[in-house]
């Protein structure tokens, strides 16, 4: 049990320093170069890492009611902002214009900042604080969103990383880049498993904190934060190694 | 989202220059890119010269086309004149540039 919860801190602690630098990364780079993608997600990561986790960890475990509560709406509010801002960035990155990927973006969005307000205002508002941690619609709502955009995430950039590596040996495409498809792939995969736990809860009303569910967050989490970090801060071992096994263009290739 | 000027251009020019009709081009054309990882929508002239200097002549042989080499010639040499046109920003630039690479 013991190990289960270290286990789970541990991925938590990874998540939000990960999350954090690159969040923080990111949005000095949209800074410089006015980018919209860059701005996007480095704002949903940061507001994620920094803000909603330790919130939610805060909410667990205190005893006062007022910081409870408080800590409650405040993460309700940044979840549906930070994975407003995931649907934001797939459906500009990889959907730009009009089309499906706007309207699942723009669904994704209204049901994300509708359902994180009503789980502020439920928040402060219920009668019965210890049953803030039970079953909601507001909860569930978030929580499938987080699951369908984390999904679409993953889907589209392995499917960018697939093109991308039929491209390398043409001289059409960068390894690095290709294998950064991958590694947001996987990045997604990784963070939906890691609220799948709750999700599954949500729905079912099982325990969020059984030791499976532990086990579930806690490994997930930590390979999130592994695959975030591989992505946006890749040690240069790490870039000699993606180069060096990707196929070399051919000669006389490339535009 | 309408195909890229170079695609258009590239499928113009194989159905003028071969026995292939409209579809046979445009099908062939969507074959090669596939093959390298473009889609038609974005594929910009630079890309497309790749794919007509390394895919393409291949392609066109397998479906008995003849002049293969003079076809691909030409489409080459057209689509110097090709513009890339308004293009959204990729998502490979978007990736790249998120890796301050």
């Amino acid at each position: 049990m013991v190990a289960l919860e270290l286990l789970v801190l541990a991925s938590a602690v990874a998540f939000v320093a990960v999350g954090a630098v690159v969040g923080v990364k990111l949005l000095l780079l949209a800074r410089r170069t006015r980018g919209f993608a860059e701005l996007v997600v480095g704002f949903s990561l940061l507001v994620l890492a920094a803000v909603s986790w330790p919130l939610t960890l805060v909410a667990s475990a205190s005893p006062d009611e007022l910081v409870l509560r408080v800590a409650r709406a405040g993460a309700n509010v940044t979840m549906a902002l930070g994975w407003s801002g995931v649907f934001l960035f797939t459906w500009r990155v990889f959907r730009p214009g009009p089309g499906w990927g706007r309207t699942l973006a723009g669904l994704g969005i209204a049901a994300e900042l509708g359902a994180g307000l009503a789980g502020a205002v439920r928040a402060l508002a219920l009668d019965d604080a210890a049953a803030l941690g039970g079953r909601s619609p507001s909860g569930l709502v978030l929580l499938v969103g987080a699951q369908l955009v984390y999904a679409w995430t993953a889907l589209e950039s392995f499917r960018y990383r697939a093109l991308l590596r039929r491209r390398i040996p043409l001289g059409l495409a960068d390894p690095l880049v290709a294998d950064r498809f991958g590694l947001w792939g996987w990045t997604g995969l990784f963070a939906g498993g890691s609220v799948a736990p709750a999700t599954w809860a949500m729905l079912t009303g099982g325990d969020p904190a059984s030791q499976l569910s532990q086990l579930v967050v806690g490994l997930c989490g930590l390979a999130c934060s592994g695959v975030l970090y591989l992505a946006f801060l890749p040690p240069a071992a790490y870039v000699r190694f993606v180069r060096e096994s990707a196929p070399a263009p051919a000669a006389g290739n490339g535009p | 989202m309408p195909d890229s000027a170079a695609f258009e251009f590239a499928c113009g020019q194989l159905e003028t220059r071969s026995s292939l009709d409209r579809l046979a081009a445009r099908g062939t054309i969507r074959i090669a890119l596939k093959q390298a990882g473009l889609e038609a929508r974005s594929v910009t002239p630079e890309q497309m010269a790749v794919v007509i200097q390394k895919i393409l002549p291949s392609e066109l042989s397998n479906r008995g086309v003849d002049s293969v080499e003079e076809i691909c010639q030409t489409i080459l040499t057209g689509l110097r004149g090709v513009s890339a046109g308004p293009v959204s920003e990729t998502p490979d630039a978007v990736f790249k540039r998120l890796g301050g690479s």
